[in-house]
């Protein structure tokens, strides 16, 4: 992952750029696209409880970097829409998703010792991308390139809301 | 509640309890993969700590700290088993102790890598990614906590704006 700040920012532009051209798309569901953003990286939750403990817990093999692959993301997804009502289901899934999919496509990018990323399609296949080698996790420029569009859309947003007052 | 609501929230926790079993599935499942140079994935300390002779010549990706400069050794820490050292050969970037290294090559004998590509992270870097991702995490919570609302009545979360949508 570059940082959980610009994965969030990147969901921000989006779902702010889509709200010009969608008017239901208002900013409780733009946070919903950040919130997608957001998902793959649930399987952080190593960092907290590794999954060598919950694999000598469970007593089977275990590995919590599923949430960060395509399977396992698209279950916790669908988790989301089902916690809204059933006839707004469809586009919080969509924004979810929208989200998820950023995720996914900047993290690609990542550079990687091997050259190589990681499996994002499995379960259905175990096979790693060629990694696009441009930053780390910790590099410092993803989130302040993040965090000048976000002011820019923000601040666009912001004046076409006010040309729509007068 | 009507029953024709009921019935709807039934199918709601059967699709949630299906989904819950699904991902836990997928968790033990992905739990079953290991290092396949096929698949682009190579052995790391987790594997070569235990018994390094059957990856001699072969390409690993290992992680540590640096402990000395002149030559090159990291220490790395396997998720199980004890720490050990190896020496790095050909990293062509600065390194000071304490720094933070991952690199991939081949594995010249039992102690010493090859380098062919590295990564070199002095320890303030992962402390600045860790507070800018907590940073981006409260984001999300906070305009969530702001933005909707929980329905009691029908257990579903609402924009607080209206509910129209």
């Amino acid at each position: 992952m570059p940082d959980i700040l610009t994965h969030v920012l990147v969901g921000y532009i989006l779902g702010t750029l889509l709200s010009s051209r969608y008017d239901w798309l208002t900013p409780e569901y733009v946070t919903l696209v950040m919130l997608g953003a957001l998902t793959p990286d649930l399987t952080k939750i190593a960092l907290l409880l590794p999954s060598e403990r919950v694999e000598l817990f469970l007593g089977v093999p275990f590995d919590w970097f599923a949430l960060h692959t395509l399977g396992g993301n698209l279950a916790v997804l669908l988790l989301g829409a089902l916690l809204v009502a059933p006839e707004s289901r469809k586009r919080v899934f969509v924004l979810l998703a929208l989200g998820a999919a950023s995720h996914h496509s900047l993290d690609l990018l990542l550079f990687n010792p091997s050259g190589y990323s990681y499996p994002v399609l499995f379960p259905l296949t175990a096979y790693n991308p060629p990694a696009g080698q441009l930053y780390l996790s910790s590099d410092r420029w993803p989130a302040l390139v993040a965090g000048a569009l976000t002011i820019l859309v923000w601040w666009a947003r912001r004046a076409s809301a006010d040309e729509d007052w007068v | 509640m009507p029953p024709l609501e009921l019935d709807g929230q039934r199918i709601r926790l059967l699709a949630f309890v299906m989904l819950v079993a699904v991902l836990f599935s997928t968790l033990l499942w992905a739990g079953t993969l290991s290092p396949n140079p096929a698949m682009n994935t190579y052995p790391d300390e987790d594997q070569v700590a235990q018994n390094p002779d059957p990856y001699v010549d072969h390409p690993v990706l290992l992680a540590g700290t640096v402990v000395k400069t002149d030559p090159l050794i990291i220490e790395t820490v396997p998720d199980t088993g004890d720490p050990f050292r190896v020496t790095l050969q050909n990293l062509d970037q600065p390194v000071a102790v304490g720094d933070e290294i991952s690199a991939f090559g081949t594995l010249d004998d039992s102690e010493t890598l090859t380098v062919e590509r590295g990564t070199v992270r002095s320890p303030w870097e992962f402390t600045y990614m860790y507070i800018i991702s907590f940073l981006g995490g409260l984001l999300v919570l906070g305009r969530l906590a702001t933005q909707w609302r929980f329905d009691i009545t029908h257990l579903t979360f609402r924009p607080r704006g209206g509910d129209d949508a």
